[in-house]
């Protein structure tokens, strides 16, 4: 095997949708990374790896699938949600069960709700860009959209009505745009200079909020005082 | 008898195969879909319409555009209102570029069956490259290369304007050139190739279902015919790991049917290939025809004139919405309730018919190779596993 | 692109630059909100076939704005000037920008903007997404923007200007002077602080930390200062001058801590805030 840096790139039973974005990339990433994939034929949950992207939410009533993404975890260095369901829930968040061959299977969940999560990236699907960019990032060092990233795997849901509840409800909202223009299914629209948020287009995605400039500030202030307080927590031994 | 389970991949999502062998060919196999069911049936109950056109296409990131269609097609139908022509057209559209996508994400992951190493990585490069290049037309048409928002009830929300739609149809014109090109390379390439050669030798004859060659159309195939079964309820003597089965089968007249690509094809094209080869030559056929369908239809599209019909009626009602998927017949079936919300929802998708088909091809096939058998047959586990009738187990 | 840290740093309020320049254009009949430099720029840029068009706010009615796609030098010459409130991003500009004649775009915005379009640039989040289409990020030096109704109702109350007669708006020193109908009126900037929207109050970012190129107004009247954030954006602003477009001296320690001033203090009113809502 090559000195490359290893990646797996493993779908918990998502829609396909971000493991084949990430495919339209394959041989930009390839030339980088040495990628193991169920697409290319050659995902070994078993083995080591230096980053692992895990696309799909998980499905909180499948032992299998949570023991697969515990070995995920241990066997990886740095561990990525990647996509709506597996850093927010997006869309599974709605599912409630009930339906044959496996009605048990009821709750779904971001993956972060099992594992620690290094970093959380909404987008239903991320472009296929993406992976590239932010591996690139996250090995060249901190910055603020990192800390964003890492901010978001803090939180078990985030979409446009935490946008509108947030920001838009509480007054905070500059109208900038950027929210609108970050929708992919044009839930948000601005009506009098503030978005507005057509509810039943909401796949609660989270692609809004991580795109605002007070949502974002909010989610990484609050991850720092959580993060302090957790340290402060362990200094009079707690957990 | 010896038993494997071949964890299966490049398939589009989680499935296994459970092979039994004897002397080195296929006695016996299962096919048995391991995905969690999110179950999409449920999760669209209660809800306003217009969010089920959004969330079923997240059902699947390969055919999410197939499910759009049926999924606004069946809401229409249930609410009593169409699509202006120019919807029509684009939503074709839509659709015949979601089923070249397809189609191509299919090729990218077979090529390593068909192909030896040097040359591999030109075939899946050169096939990304026109995927890419159909991901762009798609996106200018339907909004993403993937779940487009701009499918919409009553058509389609944007009209491109003259200029996109010019340079459109130039774009379309090389892309079909550009693939002439890389099929007959393609074929000159594997003709040698070992499993070609197993493939083209194994030959079986199924029932073939297809409503129609590019779109979909509920009125040519009676679908009060078909039935939605367990997995169990197909075999007898199941051992306990396809048990674990996830997905339900979907019989026509009672029978096992084939449907997409192979099925259109034969029913509007007079096309007949029985070996398992013959399915992917289909697909390999069925792009380079949508791709000049696609030209045709942009040659239609009204610049000006709305896509959508620009009316929601919010009243009780059933529908039904029947498309050709990227894999075969795709059915939506829906009733809204006095408020005009869903009340029932049913999906059937195509894999469910073909997964017995891919048990009966493999038996015989060497077991080697087998897993070729249910990638050539390019299942939808996303899809397979989000199914209906309930009833205490 | 040089990395940004984690949050903007009290001893960097400004963000990473590497050039700091007081620039103005050297057309002068520019109807300019400074020394006229953006506008120079961007005439560059296009002139120089770098760039397709020019996404801007054009003055639409009193302090309102609409959001365009300049693709000739009249439209990029008719956006000069400061739009006094923010001017949303909307589909609209979207889907023009996805129309197929365009393929590169120099950015005008304000910082909070600016880091949107980083971000898009940097992570595409969304298949829809226009990153490759991002050029230069150009960011406005902002303390705040108004709540437009809100202010021009305070205005046509207290002061009798009508919206439609507000010509421009300028600051000077601490008054905000407001033009119209051939007038002028002076009000001090602590009188008119209500009319800032509350998310402005809590942003950080005075220089727009995440653009290429920065541009604010300089202490010196008529001048422009600009930072260039990583090297595209330093030969950018060479290359404007080299060709005649631009009129420009390295900026003075002076100088700098004018706007180093600023920052800090728009820095420590969102560093109060912020605790507040969180
Ligand atoms: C709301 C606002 C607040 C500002 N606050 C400060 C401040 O506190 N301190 C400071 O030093 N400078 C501030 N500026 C920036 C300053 O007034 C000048 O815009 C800057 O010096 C550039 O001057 P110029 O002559 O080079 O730009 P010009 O040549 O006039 O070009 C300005 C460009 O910006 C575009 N533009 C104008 N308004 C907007 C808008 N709202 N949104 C998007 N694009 C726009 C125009 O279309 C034009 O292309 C502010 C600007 C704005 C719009
Ligand atoms: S985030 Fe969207 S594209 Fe990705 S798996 Fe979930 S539904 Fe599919
Ligand atoms: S409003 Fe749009 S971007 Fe935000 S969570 Fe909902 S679907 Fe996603
Ligand atoms: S991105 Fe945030 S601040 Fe900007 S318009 Fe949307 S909600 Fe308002
Ligand atoms: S103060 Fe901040 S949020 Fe307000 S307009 Fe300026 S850059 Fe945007």
């Amino acid at each position: 095997m090559s000195g490359k840096t290893s990646i797996l790139i493993y779908d918990l039973g998502g829609c396909e949708g971000c493991p084949l974005s990430i495919m339209r990339s394959y041989p930009r990433l390839a030339r980088i990374y040495d990628v193991h994939a169920k697409c290319i034929g050659n995902a070994d949950i078993e083995r080591q790896y230096n980053y692992a992207i895990i696309t799909g939410p998980i499905c909180l009533n499948s032992q299998r699938h949570i023991e697969e993404l515990k070995k995920i975890r241990k066997n990886s260095k740095i561990l990525i949600a990647y996509g709506s369901c597996a850093s927010v829930g997006g869309i599974i968040l709605y599912a409630r069960g009930g339906q044959e061959p496996r009605p048990d299977h009821r709750v779904y969940a971001p993956i972060s709700k099992i594992v620690r999560v290094d970093f959380s990236i909404p987008g239903c699907p991320p472009a296929p860009q993406m992976l590239i960019s932010l591996l690139g990032c996250i090995r060249s060092g901190r910055g603020y959209f990192l800390d964003l990233f890492k901010a978001v795997s803090a939180y078990s849901k985030l979409s446009g009505f935490d946008l509108m509840d947030e920001v838009v409800l509480t007054g905070i909202c500059v109208g900038c745009g950027a929210c609108v223009l970050s929708c992919p299914t044009n839930a948000l629209h601005m009506v009098d200079g503030r978005p507005d948020l057509i509810v039943e287009k909401c796949i609660r995605c989270g692609t809004c909020t991580v795109r605002c400039p007070r949502f974002t500030q909010i989610l990484i202030q609050r991850y720092k005082l959580r993060e302090r307080a957790k340290m402060l927590a362990s200094l009079v031994g707690g957990e | 008898m010896e038993a494997t389970v071949i964890d299966l991949q490049r398939v589009g999502g989680e499935a296994e195969l459970l092979a039994y062998d004897l002397d080195g060919i296929v006695e016996k196999a299962y096919f048995i879909t391991t995905a969690p069911v999110r179950g999409f049936e449920r999760i669209v109950k209660g809800k306003n319409p217009v969010f089920a056109v959004n969330a079923v296409m997240r059902i699947c990131g390969i055919c999410h555009a197939a499910h759009g269609i049926a999924s606004a097609e069946a809401i229409e139908d249930a609410m009593g209102v169409s699509p202006p022509a120019n919807g029509r057209y684009l939503r074709e559209t839509i659709g015949l570029l979601n089923k070249i996508q397809s189609h191509l994400m299919h090729l990218v992951m077979i090529i390593p069956d068909l192909i030896p190493e040097p040359e591999r990585m030109k075939y899946i490069v050169a096939t990304l490259n026109i995927l890419n290049k159909i991901n762009d037309v798609l996106t200018k048409i339907g909004g993403s290369p993937t779940h487009p928002p701009y499918l919409v009830i009553g058509g389609v929300s944007r009209v491109p304007d003259e200029k996109t739609l010019v340079n459109l149809l130039e774009e379309l014109d090389k892309l079909i050139e550009e693939y002439i090109v890389l099929r007959r390379s393609f074929k000159t390439s594997i003709s040698s190739s070992d499993i070609y050669g197993q493939l083209r030798f194994k030959k079986h004859k199924p029932k073939y279902l297809a409503s129609h060659m590019f779109y979909g159309d509920k009125y040519s195939i009676r679908i009060d015919k078909i039935r939605v079964v367990r997995y169990e309820d197909i075999h007898e003597d199941l051992p306990s790991k396809a048990r674990e089965n996830t997905s339900m089968i979907a019989l026509y007249d009672g029978q096992i049917v084939e449907t997409g690509p192979r099925a259109r094809l034969n029913k509007y094209y007079d096309y007949s290939d029985d070996s398992l080869w013959g399915l992917q030559e289909a697909r390999l056929i069925e792009i380079e025809l949508f791709l000049k369908r696609t030209r045709e239809l942009l040659e239609k599209v009204e610049v000006g004139e709305s896509g959508h019909s620009k009316v929601l009626v919010y009243r009780s009602g059933k529908g039904t919405g029947v498309f050709e998927a990227p894999r075969g017949t795709l059915i939506h079936t829906v009733e809204l309730d006095d408020n005009g919300r869903i009340s029932k929802y049913k999906i059937i998708v195509p894999t469910m018919f073909n997964i017995p088909l891919i048990e009966q091809a493999a038996q015989g096939f060497p077991s080697k190779h087998v897993d070729i058998v249910p990638r050539i047959y390019d299942p939808c586990i996303p899809c397979s596993t989000h199914i209906i009738r309930l009833d205490s187990r | 692109m040089a990395f940004q840290p984690a949050t903007i740093d009290p001893s960097n309020p400004l963000g990473p630059y590497i050039g700091a320049y007081i620039a103005r254009s050297t057309a002068k009949n520019v109807k300019a909100g400074g020394g006229g430099a953006v506008t120079a720029i961007l005439l560059y840029l296009l002139d120089k076939k770098k760039i397709d068009g020019v996404v801007a706010a054009k003055k639409t009615r009193g302090i309102k704005g609409e959001i365009v796609l300049a693709k000739t030098r009249e439209e990029i010459l008719m956006a000069a000037g400061n739009r006094w409130s923010i001017v949303p991003y909307t589909m609209r500009l979207k889907e023009t920008l996805m129309s197929t004649d365009i393929r590169r775009v120099a950015f005008v915005g304000l910082p909070c903007q600016a880091q949107f379009l980083r971000q898009m640039k940097m992570f595409p989040l969304m298949e829809g997404d226009f990153a490759d289409k991002i050029f230069v990020i150009i960011s406005l030096f902002c303390m705040g923007t108004f709540a437009v109704e809100s202010f021009t109702d305070y205005l046509a109350r207290n002061y009798n200007v009508p919206l439609e007669e507000v010509e421009n708006i300028d600051i000077e020193g601490d008054y905000l002077v407001i033009f119209y109908s051939g007038k002028k009126l002076r009000l001090p900037i602590e009188s008119i602080i209500y009319h800032v929207q509350h998310g402005c109050i809590l942003c950080p970012d005075y220089t727009g930390v995440f653009a290429d190129i920065s541009a604010g107004r300089a202490s010196r009247e008529g001048y422009t200062l600009i930072l260039t954030r990583n090297r595209l954006a330093d030969s950018i602003v060479n290359n404007a001058a080299y060709d005649g477009y631009l009129e420009i001296s390295e900026a003075t320690e002076e100088e700098i801590r004018y706007a180093r001033e600023k920052a800090l203090d728009k820095l420590n009113r969102s560093l109060k805030y912020i605790m507040r809502i969180l």
